[in-house]
């Protein structure tokens, strides 16, 4: 090899070294995590609050030096709350963005993506799903903040049975959440001694639902909402405008802002749903919501799931700290940094700093305590909500009765 | 009876909505499909006009309906008649790219909540055993005939009206006798798209508006105006009344969501027996009575 090739040949070398080490240097400056959720479409409401809230975590980790040094970037995809949408998103966030972990996602999409985050080792972090199918399979790459679905089916059934004995429901078809729960409520009313008269399946393409809704309550007039926010509304605003008289029980995702306004006080002590509870008086919750409030202008709902998104970036935050800043770093180490052994604590910082003392600790967030079982799975506590004056209130925190499961 | 009511409901909507379709099928020869989506941003902007600025309703409609007028005239302006020379199919498949951007502004002006709702609020119905009729309801079955039996005047004593027919039927005939062609077919896009914007509307007043309003109903409309018969506005209006009516029947035998798979079957049936359409049947028939 001639002097002038052998020098091109180090020169080359010395480059693509560089090169080397400045990848690696931005790409350690920088961590990122996706947020795929439903910004438009039916989880609009819940996607666009989770996010406010989620960034309020970015900004605290960031605030408090970052993943081991790096700052930590939020990748937004909106899914259209569509499963199609999510497996979209997920290959831009994972195989385009490379993300290491994203959070948000609703129970179709983290069903379909189960095999796929263990494939591609990234943690899905659900802060609502509800599936029934999740308390078995997930724990591995995929983990919930909030119980599921068959707990809210068997409280659905325990507070209609307070008010009637009989019901129906009105069940949108092919959604995983829809139907589970109408399948526990029925079950769980039963139970309990409930007449359940009628359950009618809709599509959200439906042109009319008078003719379903005539049918359901004809039934009874006391009716499990058993659909997504869309068809929801339009089944309620029916509902309203042919002044039907009876109760209604929504499921979660009915439980909006766009809901508690409909009717103009039609509804109010009429619809009853399920929703997680907080601890409002708790550290945690009040720095969250003071935060919130400054950022939105609004205070977290007791319906919109903001605690859990927000839990969830600081969940994967102090698991990537604690190990590799790798998926299966987060992967590894998230069970440990939740609980419930440990040093408890109730901020990022507070957990970075006990962490880097050597210490194990025990996240305790603005949702409450989060101890994962070995399925990813956590116990929620839950309050009966109904609206009054445009507004979503607790009408009472609901222990599940264990007779009705 | 109350599902014959019902029937009519949706029926009238969906005539509305396909006699502005097939209007400007006959004049121009092409199916708009960005018509939906007319509908939807009809529905929208109405919503706003009532709830953000807080307007009677009835005004919003007023204010709307022209308007929605206007922007489907300008969209002909920009798009359509610059395409004529292109073919049907240029100014067919650029009225689906009319339709992605108009729902597109949509979706970037109204993103964020799954569903808006008309606050309309009204004691007054009509109850009796088996039936009842709320004053919403009556009025959106009262306001789509009214503009239907609005057009037929505007169709068939007004000067316009009249070169409207007479360019639907023959339009190199119409220009070689002196009919203004350019205003005519303008005033073909104008209330056409008008009526589209209207029956957005009313679909929004009964059943709130979703952003995918107008790709769900384009079908429907499609498939009421071929079952009609493209030619003939009035047998798009029967057209409209049938598909309604096997929609909202169908649901005392089978689950809703067979209704418009069972509508289309009908459909399917009608076309192969007559292609043109039920009105060219009825004519033979009154032909050899």
């Amino acid at each position: 090899m001639s002097r002038k090739l052998k020098y091109i040949s180090s020169l080359a070398a010395t480059i693509s070294i560089l090169l080397g080490d400045v990848n690696l240097a931005m790409a350690q400056d920088t961590v990122k995590f996706g947020i795929l959720t439903g910004m438009s479409g039916d989880y609009g409401p819940w996607g666009q609050a989770g996010l406010a809230a989620a960034q309020i975590a970015a900004d605290e980790i960031n605030a408090a030096g970052g993943i081991n040094g790096s700052k930590l970037e939020l990748v937004v995809a909106d899914n259209k709350s569509t499963l199609e949408g999510a497996v979209s998103g997920w290959k831009r966030l994972v195989e385009v963005e490379g993300v290491i972990a994203v959070g948000g996602m609703e129970s179709d999409g983290a069903l379909a993506l189960l095999q796929e985050s263990a494939n591609s080792k990234v943690v899905i972090m659900c802060p609502a799903c509800g599936t029934p199918k999740l308390k078995t399979l997930g724990g591995d790459y995929i983990f919930r903040l909030t119980g599921g679905d068959d707990d809210l089916g068997v409280i659905l059934a325990q507070i209609a049975l307070g008010k009637a004995k009989d019901a129906g429901a009105i069940t949108q078809g092919g959604l995983d959440a829809t139907e589970s729960i109408t399948g526990v409520f029925r079950k769980s009313f039963e139970k309990g001694g409930g007449q359940f008269l009628n359950d009618t399946h809709v599509s959200a393409d439906t042109v009319s639902f008078r003719g379903d809704l005539d049918q359901a309550v004809n039934a009874s007039p006391n009716l499990l909402v058993s659909t997504g926010l869309e068809v929801g509304i339009r089944l309620l605003s029916d509902y309203q405008r042919r002044n039907y008289q009876g109760t209604i029980y929504a499921i979660p995702e009915i439980i909006s802002q766009e809901v508690a306004e409909l009717g103009s006080g039609f509804f109010d002590g009429r619809i009853f749903g399920v929703s997680p509870t907080y601890d409002l008086e708790s550290a945690s919750y009040k720095s969250f919501a003071e935060r919130y409030s400054k950022k939105t202008g609004k205070q977290p709902s007791p319906a919109m799931y903001e605690p859990n998104y927000y839990d969830q970036i600081i969940l994967l935050a102090l698991a990537a700290t604690a190990g590799d800043v790798t998926g299966q770093g987060i992967r590894d180490n998230l069970v440990n940094v939740s609980g419930p052994d440990g040093e408890k604590v109730f901020s990022y910082a507070d957990g970075v700093r006990e962490l880097k003392a050597g210490k194990d600790i025990d996240y305790e967030g603005a949702s409450g305590p989060i101890d994962f079982n070995e399925y990813g799975n956590v116990v929620s506590r839950y309050s009966e909500v109904t609206p009054r004056n445009g507004e979503w209130v607790n009408v009472s925190s609901v222990e599940l009765d264990p007779d009705l499961r | 009876m109350q599902y014959i009511f019902f029937a009519l409901i949706t029926g009238s909507t969906l005539a509305l909505a396909a006699v502005g379709f097939a209007l400007v099928r006959q004049t121009e020869g092409f199916l708009n499909i960005a018509h939906g989506q007319f509908m939807l941003l009809g529905a929208f902007v109405a919503h706003t006009l009532a709830t953000t600025y807080g307007l009677n309703l009835g005004l919003a409609i007023a204010i709307t309906v022209p308007l929605i007028g206007l922007a489907g005239l300008a969209t002909a302006w920009l798009v359509f008649f610059p395409l004529r020379d292109k073919g049907l199919l240029a100014q067919f498949f650029s009225s689906v790219g009319v339709a992605f951007i108009v729902y597109g502004i949509v979706s970037a002006l109204w993103s964020g909540r799954a569903i808006k709702v008309f606050p309309i609020t009204s004691d007054f119905s009509i109850a009796m055993p088996g039936f009842s009729a709320t004053a919403i309801e009556l009025g959106i079955v009262i306001g789509a005939w009214l503009a239907v039996l609005s057009l037929h005047l505007f169709l068939a004593h007004t000067r316009v009206g009249t070169s409207i027919r007479a360019i639907a039927g023959n339009a190199e005939l119409a220009r070689a006798r002196g009919i203004n062609v350019r205003l005519a077919i303008g005033s073909v896009w104008f209330v056409g798209t008008a009526l589209a914007g209207l029956s957005g509307i009313l679909i929004g007043l009964i059943g709130g508006v979703g952003i995918e309003l107008g790709w769900h109903y384009i079908l429907i409309i499609l498939a009421v105006a071929v079952l009609g018969g493209l030619r003939t506005l009035y047998g798009v209006l029967i057209g409209g009344l049938l598909v309604g009516a096997v929609i909202e029947l169908s649901t005392l035998v089978v689950p809703s969501k067979y209704g418009v798979l069972i509508a289309f079957g009908l459909i399917v049936v009608t076309l192969l027996v007559k292609p043109e359409g039920i009105v060219s049947v009825s004519k033979r028939k009154e032909a050899s009575a």
